[in-house]
């Protein structure tokens, strides 16, 4: 029920919704793609960067300033201004980041305004906060890799807020380092964290699509190539460009905000890093127990469907068209007529009702509505006088 | 056979469709719309095809199948099922002796009720000009039966549905019938 | 949709697919039409076929504005690479709207079940 959440935001949401059908149709209506944008970007995200890495030299030296000097700074300058499309692409990569962040929150924002995180639907917000966190660190896994003035100043203030942790501290420090200092090892560990734990993101969305029949994971194509679009805009709008290549004997002090990714080092700089720890974690775990009351006070607690054994025949309907991977068939015990045998997970199950829809053998029932009732009451109304 | 003395049409409407608690009164009636009911499900997908059909066989005129918009159901897919399933794409699908202009299925989200109540006029209008509804199940056997025989039109689930014994829900069926009758109902 | 919008909409969308179809090869090449911006081998073809393709430095001048915006935003080199991204973004745009507009027809928010005969 929509009672819990600000009636106003949802109001408000369903009117532009209303807006949007009236001009794109529910066909094309972005709002109801929600979760596909991400996973579009998603896309981009691998296909670009793939681009990149073809190019890409993880190293830092800079000892010798030589012409024929050969870094990661140098690496990526060659990229932007020599390789055809080269800056297009960077551009691209960057700002499908900075894309996936807006059209994720947007996203979390839908789902919670439309009431679709609880009970049944825990594990897609849990494993959705998650995946956040992992492209957040992700993307600024990124940001080290152009090894620029920026890259050397979030690196060191990552290293110190890292040593800060209690007992795992230093430990995760000389692991994020790959040693005690910042050398060429460091740069190719931040590779190696920026393409495996974007890989990672995928059994993560598994788990975040594990209990959806049929998941809707593709916009239609008049959306992807406005999402496209708005990429090529941006790239000609705000072209990239590195900062100095970074000189780890000095220490550079400001730099340029991408308030998409970088926005806790903007907290770590404006406050003690114990605070900062207990914010961050602190903030995760809250937004993360949002649907914990509705798995044990709800307000309207499910009432799983019931299978009635007896009837089942095995025609696997229900478990089909079943929209949470509530339903599963499982082998009918010997001696009996069918082969397999519907049963519901109930805590799974959402109480939608679309498997007694699905049936054309009576043998599955919501407890609290059966369809004889609705029968009896829809016969009854159009009996009467 | 009651047949009301104005044309009924039922509405079958999910949770989370357009808003008609403004309209309608305790008992399901559309103040506005003379002859309109409405019945609640938690989502369009729970509706059987065979309510529709015991909806038209008891007499009603016509019924509207009202879920949310097609792409936004709360539930994910039901809207899509039952839109399926009447269009024959899915099973259970309705039984080829309902009247197929005498059903309309609208998609829409919660602010949406003025349109309902727009088209639900029209459909009323519609299914007057049609004329009396016959729900005798004389004329439907009639029908039935060369319907019937193109048995290798039918899909398994409907030839053991056609197979298991028809009793209606308000004589008391053995638990433990089976689909070939084996344990046949008590009458 | 009367047939003299869907008319005027047809030669509308012809018209900005061959604006697009000039702009890409100008600004892949850098924003410049000029003969000796033309990759090798078209070069090669115009020169020694009896294909003799015009000079197109009229239409150097026309990335003026482009150029100097990039500059001054921090972009370097290839510029044109930009300027094609900026026409494929706004081609894509256009491709969008079209197949919108085809495609709603599909849309509904009303079915009527077809009526067997």
């Amino acid at each position: 029920m929509y009672s819990s959440i600000p009636k106003g935001l949802t109001d408000f949401t369903l009117l532009v919704e209303k807006g949007t059908n009236a001009i794109v149709t529910n066909k094309y209506n972005p709002f109801y793609y929600h979760g596909a944008l991400p996973q579009f970007y998603l896309w981009v995200l691998y296909l670009s960067g793939l681009l990149l890495f073809a190019y890409y030299i993880p190293t830092i030296d800079n000892a010798y300033f030589s012409e024929n000097l050969v870094n990661a700074w140098t690496s990526v300058n060659y990229i932007t201004n020599t390789i055809p499309m080269g800056a297009v692409i960077r551009g691209i990569h960057r700002y499908a980041g900075d894309a996936m962040v807006i059209t994720i929150l947007l996203h979390a924002l839908r789902v919670w305004v439309t009431d679709r995180y609880r009970q049944y639907r825990w594990i897609q917000w849990v494993t959705g906060i998650v995946l956040l966190l992992l492209v957040l660190f992700v993307g600024q896994t990124g940001y080290y890799l152009v090894w620029d003035e920026r890259s050397l100043i979030l690196t060191r203030m990552t290293v110190s807020a890292l040593r800060v942790l209690p007992f795992v501290g230093p430990g995760i420090a000389e692991w994020f380092l790959n040693g005690t200092a910042i050398t060429n090892l460091t740069l190719s560990n931040f590779l190696f964290i920026h393409i495996g734990l974007s890989f990672f993101l995928l059994f993560g969305l598994w788990l975040h699509y594990v209990r959806m029949t049929r998941p809707v994971m593709t916009p239609p194509p008049a959306i992807n190539y406005i999402l496209m679009a708005v990429l090529l805009l941006v790239v000609f709008a705000y072209p990239i460009s590195s900062g100095k290549m970074a000189d780890i004997n000095s220490t550079p002090t400001s730099f340029d905000i991408d308030w998409f990714f970088l926005f806790p080092y903007y907290m770590m700089a404006h406050m003690d890093l114990t605070v900062y720890w207990v914010a961050l974690i602190g903030i995760t775990l809250a937004v993360c127990f949002i649907p914990l009351p509705s798995l044990y006070k709800a307000a309207a607690p499910v009432e799983a469907a019931e299978v009635v054994l007896s009837k089942c025949v095995g025609c696997r309907l229900c478990s089909l068209d079943c929209p949470y991977m509530a339903i599963e068939m499982v082998p009918a015990p010997a001696g009996s007529r069918f082969k397999l045998l519907a049963t519901v997970k109930p805590y799974r199950c959402s109480g939608c009702g679309v498997c007694v829809g699905a049936c054309a053998f009576d043998a599955i029932d919501l407890p609290n509505l059966l369809d004889s009732d609705v029968t009896a009451q829809i016969k009854a109304m159009a009996e009467s006088q | 056979m009651a047949v009301g003395s104005e044309n009924k049409v039922i509405t079958l409407i999910c949770e989370r469709a357009c808003d008609l608690s403004s309209v309608t009164d305790a008992s399901g009636e559309v103040k506005e719309v003379s002859g309109l009911h409405v019945v609640k499900l938690p989502c369009s997908g729970m509706i059987q095809p065979l309510m529709i059909e015991a909806a038209m066989k008891a007499g009603a005129a016509g019924v509207i199948v009202t879920g949310c918009q097609l792409g936004d159901c709360y539930y994910r897919e039901g809207n899509r099922m039952i839109r399926d399933r009447l269009l024959g794409n899915r099973p259970p699908g309705l039984k080829k002796t309902v009247d197929r202009r005498r059903v309309l299925a609208l998609w829409l989200a919660r602010p949406q009720k003025d349109r309902f109540l727009s088209e639900a006029k029209e459909f009323m209008h519609l299914v007057k000009g049609l004329g009396t509804p016959t729900p005798a199940p004389a004329a439907a056997s009639k029908a039935a039966a060369p319907a019937a025989s193109k048995a290798e039109d039918k899909t398994p689930e409907e030839k053991a549905a056609d197979a298991k014994p028809k009793v209606s829900k308000d004589i008391p069926v053995n638990p433990d019938a089976t689909v070939d009758g084996a344990k046949g109902p008590e009458r | 949709m009367g047939k003299t919008i869907d008319t005027a909409l047809v030669v509308v969308g012809a018209l900005i697919c061959l604006a697009f179809t000039g702009l890409m090869p100008w600004a892949e090449l850098g924003m410049n039409g000029t003969f000796d911006n033309w990759p090798l081998w078209l070069r090669w073809t115009s020169e020694h076929t009896g294909l003799h393709l015009p000079d197109y430095a009229a239409v150097s001048g026309l990335g003026a504005d482009w150029t100097s915006y990039l500059q001054k935003n921090g972009a370097d080199k290839n510029l044109g690479d930009y300027a094609y991204s900026l026409v494929m973004g706004l081609a894509m745009i256009a491709a969008a709207i079209g197949i919108a507009a085809v495609g709603r027809e599909e849309a509904e928010e009303k079915t009527v079940l077809p009526v067997k005969k």
